[in-house]
């Protein structure tokens, strides 16, 4: 770290740079492609608390300046300018997967979905999803709270700094994945933890943790360092919000989730059978969470359904759920296994609660998914279905659905139609599979434009 | 979705590191300029986050005390580090009589240059923790 004020200037004028950089690149993204409102609130958040911080960098170093004699004082204003400089490495950060994600490389018809179904929460501000393109093949979503205490700590730090608007929701999907409808459903999850968080779920459950905690460990707990005992409970409550997470996903779309995450896991190797029931630092083993996501489909009555395809992902689904609880285990701290399994029958209830008053999509999946088979069979986009004789336009939320049960039931009769396609063929299933997805997205899009018509 | 906590465990350091700055700001402006500005209102926040880490824990009962310091894990780490929780009640000691304006002026100057150095270590600590984005791993209980 700099020990003079020339040091000092010089690091200022660096950070300006970079700062000019950042502030830059977000305004010429913007000129150059489309976004969002979402992004574009995120990038003008960037360029406002550019301006401000580049308008008090020189009045700043010529404040320290007054400090050069003091070694204690003039160390802590150096300090105030590495602090700084890190808020804008964590931009950084944002920035780029943000801008990468414009609106041709998002799945806009299904964060409109989200956006929608969102809305039937209450107690959350409205939502808007700043999708960012992560280079990882997973799916994220980053804690807006801690961005949002960030900024409100940035803005005592620095004069006038900005307010990030509220309600935006960072999620992170695979740059390959803009076009998908399969793997994207997974986003609803991701959103979980934005509920989870707003709602402060755990403010529900941190009293039973707290309990559950003491029951199983006992005396043990007392004799721990204090930031051992604090990363038990949070490792609880980690896996409490997965848990949270995936139930409420499919209150919000019903058994696409599972599915996705089916595929999503099986392309990242996590359902091998010595995998599934270990739980990891942040979720809890995949078995237990199958388990009860398969209630949930039960509960919510999709499980009728779901249990009519004849496809290897539903048995899967009934394998993973049957594994017996003592088989699960978490290898660091065993007894935390115990603990989590007095808490798991909070989430489902508090999930009900959540999304009271959210359509899971049955009625209308139920309305609508013959005549989308149907049109899918003979290669039609899905976007207007004849009802005894009425036109009408199948909701996003069934199309997704019936997607996924074509998808995984039904894509053979399609394949049959089509000359010289077999679907013993692979690469005749994948770029089928590419395809149905398109005439899913292109329903979807057409949904929201005939709904007003 | 299957993401370790890591990738968010920096900004939570971050935070509280440019929590300590603030708290920093004013205390250099009392102690420099006599401008208690916004000073008791930063000094109640540091106030009863110490106080929660100084309370031992009340085994045996999930009391509020427990879940509080069950809160943040890196707030706990980073205090755990630049302090003890006898440092604590005495660091805490010193806030209280800053709040109260206790003592003639030199000695509320005292004060507030050891609160400054107290607090100028709790930053550097979690600006240091920050760049390692590391976690406790339980195999260390």
């Amino acid at each position: 770290m700099q020990k003079t004020v020339e040091g000092l200037r010089h690091d200022a004028a660096a950070l300006r740079t970079f700062i000019e950089y950042l502030r830059d690149f977000c305004e010429e993204q913007e000129k150059s492609q489309a976004y969002g409102p979402a992004s574009r609130q995120f990038f003008e958040y960037v360029r406002l608390l550019g301006d401000v911080t580049l308008a008090y960098l020189q009045p700043f170093v010529e404040e320290a300046s007054n400090y050069s004699t003091n070694a204690l004082l003039f160390a802590v204003q150096r300090q105030k300018l590495v602090a700084i400089k890190k808020c804008w490495s964590v931009l950084h950060e944002y920035i780029k997967p943000a801008a990468d994600a414009h609106s041709l490389t998002v799945p806009t018809p299904l964060v409109d979905l989200l956006e929608n179904q969102a809305k039937r929460i209450h107690g959350i501000p409205s939502p808007s999803l700043v999708i960012s393109a992560t280079n990882k093949v997973n799916y994220f979503q980053h804690p807006l709270g801690n961005l949002q205490e960030l900024a409100k700590n940035l803005k005592k730090t620095v004069p006038n700094a900005p307010d990030l608007p509220s309600g935006l929701v960072f999620i992170s999907i695979p740059y390959t994945q803009g076009s998908a409808v399969f793997t994207n459903a997974i986003m609803f999850h991701e959103f979980g933890h934005f509920v989870f968080h707003e709602l402060d779920i755990s403010g529900q459950i941190n009293q039973q943790i707290a309990q559950a905690l003491l029951d199983v460990y006992q005396q043990r707990l007392s004799t721990m360092a204090r930031p051992g005992v604090t990363f038990l409970y949070q490792t609880v409550l980690s896996w409490a919000q997965e848990m949270f997470c995936d139930l409420f996903a499919i209150s919000l779309i019903g058994p696409a989730y599972s599915f996705a995450s089916i595929d999503l896991f099986s392309l990242i190797g996590e359902l091998e059978a010595s995998a599934v029931v270990n739980f990891g630092d942040a979720h809890p083993c995949d078995a237990l969470r199958f388990r009860e996501q398969l209630q949930m489909l039960k509960t919510a009555k999709w499980w009728d359904e779901v249990s009519t395809l004849k496809c290897e992902h539903v048995s899967l689904i009934e394998e993973l759920a049957s594994y017996p609880e003592t088989k699960y285990s978490y290898a660091p701290q065993p007894e935390l296994v115990e603990v989590f399994k007095t808490i798991t029958h909070l989430l489902a209830p508090l999930v009900q609660q959540v999304c009271s008053k959210v359509d899971n999509g049955l009625t209308d999946f139920l309305k609508w998914n013959q005549g989308i088979q149907d049109a899918f069979a003979n290669g039609v986009v899905p976007s207007t279905i004849y009802r005894n004789a009425v036109r009408e336009h199948p909701s996003p939320l069934a199309i997704l659905n019936a997607t996924w049960f074509f998808h995984l039931n039904s894509l053979d009769k399609l394949m049959a139609k089509i000359a010289g396609r077999s679907s013993e063929n692979i690469k005749d299933r994948s770029s089928l599979s590419s395809r149905l997805e398109m005439w899913a997205m292109k329903a979807m899009e057409d949904n929201r434009l005939l709904s007003n018509i | 979705m299957q993401s370790t906590r890591s990738s968010n465990v920096g900004v939570r350091y971050l935070s509280l590191g440019l929590a300590a700055q603030n708290v920093l700001d004013t205390l250099v402006a009392f102690v420099t300029k006599n401008v208690d500005t916004e000073l008791n209102d930063r000094l109640d926040e540091a106030l009863e986050s110490l106080r929660s880490f100084a309370t031992p824990y009340p085994v045996g009962a999930a009391g509020d005390q427990t879940l509080r310091s069950f809160k943040s894990y890196e707030e706990v780490r980073t205090l755990e580090e630049v302090c003890t929780p006898a440092t604590c009640d005495d660091i805490i000691r010193t806030l209280q009589a800053l709040k109260n304006r206790q003592g003639t002026t030199e000695e509320q100057k005292e004060n507030g240059l050891k609160a400054i150095e107290f607090f100028y270590k709790l930053e550097n600590q979690a600006l240091r923790n920050f760049d390692r984005r590391t976690e406790f791993q339980l195999s260390n209980l």
